[in-house]
């Protein structure tokens, strides 16, 4: 039991250690305010995380998030503002557009067999452009949110504390755990990552698992970019959600997944998502310089990476 | 040329992987310039022979004469230094590389820090000069046919002076006009000095070409044969070996055709239709000489290939060829040759293994916990599969017990039609003797099943009726009566 959640313990231990130095350097970590600040965060990031993560899991990568967070914000923003459509109808219009991103990755990827970078570096590249050109190259925003104040407290707003967008993640977790841990789908996703001609010897749908696993990243893209679009109330469209595929990337290695495929749990990517943040709250709270803010990122995964490894020789 | 001249020695050569003895004492002797063909049935030691003499695998026992002087262990590197060269069945060449870049790979001529494009073109065209071969040295690779590849690397071969060139099975992927073309080369090789060690399943090469013949059988020397003896017959005779393994005691009794196949051309050998029959509760055998084409029938069959024309069906209901997941769901399952890579996924779980082809029959979404372990609880005991834990990953067991793995993970469903492609191929003896009275157990139940084996004594002992497959056709069918590894060699070769 302790060697097969090694991973994610070591993980833990780190963040424990992480939070430790934090609140002793600067007790402001555990304000109220901060805490529901860093949850949102977590929420934010972790939804379109483990979109990332199921794809991770069947060997592929998703780079074309932030794009698409860009995207789908700008189309929801012109949807609800300029053309007052309903948001009954905007937002499940805007997951199904994430979904439908997704299923022409995963249709590329399976059925055209073209590798999942490639694919989605081109996703980034079109949907940055795409986003930019609808909107004419200008920030769509939700003003004061009249008519929409639901929608703007789910990103927003907090429940008992906790972040509304912290407690949604929270349910996404649950729900995408079960379907990696306790589904038929989710073992067929883990054999397909560890081994897809063995996978197909066995009778597993190879071509629908692995474009089903597209078609999760882009809801789970959809559900971040409504979130991250009404926490910024402004979506510039040249800038917003850029580096988000990376921050999706580096929490889910973080969290123990192997890019090869088959590996990682859904607690791994939880507690990578919360480590990253973490360290964002680190650079601002300790007084680092913000420029530096990429290099600590880097580094501690370059620390987890090579810790791992250590670990690994050890266990072997 | 001196023609007794002693080029290689080699005695009591001894190999034994795991408990299997691959070879048995084996000695070889070669003279300078003469062209020895070695001859044997798969599995009777060649390959270790080869690889022990390009130094790829350190024999337990024996010793190793070369020039006249006593060798130490062989590495490759030394094997090539002494002047052997193998030109191996899969060939190795880059293809996006040109002739002179491959033969000149590693050591390519320099001009200080530059590459010395003049010398590396010069030096290759004096070695396709020897061979006669009719390309420039500026070609690339990917260009060329399959037989001037094999020549390129018999041109790297003499590039490095080599003193023995061994060819293991080199026409196996030729046309007949390229292998007669390679023929012609080896003949050349001679005439300049060269020993060769060719070996292959084809008989009427070697008497073209071979001086003398040596043939293995079980890992053991089974005869020398030269000048007038060299016969077909004589060949023949000298690799089937004397020992007839014991023959299943009860026939089973066979109902009705169950898998049906009818003119099935696979793309390897599109000129060869291919039909047979599997009947309710017997257990058909194919075999044949490695390349022969059986695989490529077990993966048309489990729809992994499509086939060029052709039908397949299961009492009496069409495949849809090329379709796996419909193959499965009618249940016809196939167990591959390569276990390590698509007979089980290696680093999951025994239980993961098992489960993987049935878990979603259970219907809903979420897997029972409780059913899929009951379910590998059952075919562990079922298979005796030795283990710890069904939860510890399958690249923890034996061979044999990987085996009973990829076995059990079929016999957890409802089976029509089995197929088993090597079901045993480096197994051990009581594994071995479990995975049979399964199939037996299966065939008993009323399964079709097709067991493909190039292990004589277990196609003897396992099935009821046996195919000889040679140069993708089927050679000859013959009945419980007829089997004999003398009948099934005649018809192979």
């Amino acid at each position: 039991m302790l060697n097969r959640y090694r991973k994610e313990l070591l993980l833990f231990g780190v963040l424990v250690v992480v939070c430790i130095f934090l609140t002793i350097r600067n007790p402001q970590f555990l304000s109220p305010t901060n805490l529901q600040n860093i949850t949102r965060q977590i929420g934010m990031y972790g939804i379109l995380s483990i979109g990332v993560a199921v794809v991770v899991v069947t060997g592929g990568i998703d780079l074309s998030v932030g794009s698409m967070c860009a995207l789908l914000g700008v189309l929801m923003a012109m949807g609800l503002v300029e053309k007052k459509m309903p948001p009954v109808v905007v937002i499940p219009g805007i997951l199904a557009v994430g979904g439908a991103l997704g299923w022409l990755h995963g249709i590329l990827v399976s059925r055209l067999k073209l590798q999942p970078f490639i694919v989605t570096l081109c996703g980034l590249l079109l949907y940055r452009g795409a986003a930019r050109f609808v909107a004419s190259d200008e920030s769509k925003g939700f003003g004061d949110s009249a008519g929409f104040e639901p929608l703007k407290q789910l990103a927003t707003g907090s429940v008992a504390g906790m972040s509304t967008a912290f407690l949604l993640f929270l349910v996404v977790t649950v729900v995408v755990g079960v379907l990696l841990h306790k589904s038929v789908l989710g073992r067929h996703l883990y054999a397909v990552g560890k081994n897809s001609e063995a996978a197909r010897y066995a009778g597993v749908n190879v071509l629908r698992v692995e474009t089903i696993a597209y078609v999760i990243a882009g809801v789970c893209t959809g559900v971040a970019a409504i979130l991250f679009a009404f926490y910024t109330n402004s979506i510039a469209p040249s800038s917003h959600g850029s580096y988000y595929e990376l921050y999706g990337v580096a929490a889910v290695v973080l969290g123990g997944f192997s890019l090869r495929g088959g590996e990682g749990t859904v607690i791994g990517v939880v507690l990578g998502v919360i480590l990253l943040q973490v360290l964002q709250n680190l650079v601002n709270l300790l007084g680092v310089p913000s420029s530096l803010n990429f290099a600590v990122m880097g580094f501690v995964i370059l620390i987890g990476a090579l810790l791992e490894k250590a670990f690994q020789k050890k266990a072997a | 040329m001196a023609e007794s001249k002693s080029l290689l020695s080699a005695s009591n050569l001894t190999k034994s992987y795991g408990g299997v003895r691959a070879l048995d004492s084996v000695s070889l002797e070669l003279n300078t310039g003469e062209t020895v063909g070695l001859l044997g049935a798969n599995g009777a030691g060649k390959s270790t022979l080869i690889k022990i003499l390009c130094g790829l695998v350190t024999p337990d026992s024996g010793s190793i004469v070369f020039e006249g002087k006593q060798v130490g262990p062989l590495s490759p590197k030394v094997s090539e230094q002494l002047g052997i060269s193998v030109i191996h069945q899969e060939r190795h060449a880059l293809e996006n590389l040109t002739v002179a870049e491959n033969i000149y790979l590693g050591r390519e001529p320099r001009l200080g820090p530059f590459l010395d494009n003049r010398s590396l073109h010069a030096n290759t065209q004096v070695v396709l000069d020897r061979l006669r071969l009719d390309v420039s040295p500026a070609t690339p690779v990917q260009n060329l046919s399959n037989a001037q590849r094999q020549m390129v690397e018999i041109a790297r071969a003499l590039s490095f002076n080599a003193k023995l060139v061994i060819m293991d099975e080199p026409t196996s992927s030729l046309s007949e006009t390229e292998a007669e073309r390679l023929l012609t080369i080896v003949d050349e090789l001679r005439s300049q000095g060269v020993t060769v060690l060719y070996v292959s399943h084809r008989i009427d090469e070697i008497l073209r070409i071979a001086t003398r013949t040596v043939s293995l059988t079980d890992g053991k020397n089974s005869g020398n044969l030269a000048g007038g003896e060299m016969t077909r017959e004589n060949i023949i005779q000298s690799i089937i070996g004397r020992t007839e393994a014991a023959r299943r005691s009860e026939s089973r009794a066979a109902g009705d055709a169950r898998l049906v196949v009818s003119n099935v051309r696979t793309t390897k050998y599109p000129d060869s239709p291919v039909s047979f029959e599997v009947r309710r509760g017997e257990v058909l055998g194919i075999t044949g000489l490695v390349g022969s084409g059986r695989s490529e029938v077990a993966r048309v069959i489990f729809g992994i290939d499509r086939p060029v024309s052709g039908e397949v069906t299961i009492d009496g209901e069409p495949l849809k060829l090329g379709d796996t997941l419909d193959t499965i769901e009618k249940g016809v399952f196939l167990v591959p040759e390569d276990r390590r890579n698509l007979g089980v996924i290696l680093d999951f779980s025994i239980e993961r293994n098992i489960t993987l082809p049935s878990v979603k029959d259970a219907g809903g979404p979420i897997v029972s916990e409780a059913n899929s372990r009951a379910m590998a609880t059952t075919q562990i005991q079922n298979l005796s599969i030795k283990c710890a834990t069904m939860d510890q990953p399958v690249s923890s067991l034996s061979g044999g017990n990987q085996q009973k793995v990829a076995l059990g993970k079929w016999l957890a469903k409802d089976a029509r039609c089995l197929v088993l492609d090597e079901p045993t191929c480096g197994v051990d003896i009581g594994a071995r003797g479990e995975i049979y009275d399964q199939i037996d157990a299966m065939a008993k139940q009323g399964l079709a099943v097709l067991m493909i084996s190039s292990d004589t004594d277990e196609v003897l002992t396992q099935c009821d009726r046996v195919l000889v497959f040679s140069r993708g056709g089927v050679a000859g069918e013959l009945s419980r009566d007829q089997l004999s590894k003398d009948a099934i060699m005649r018809l192979a070769i």
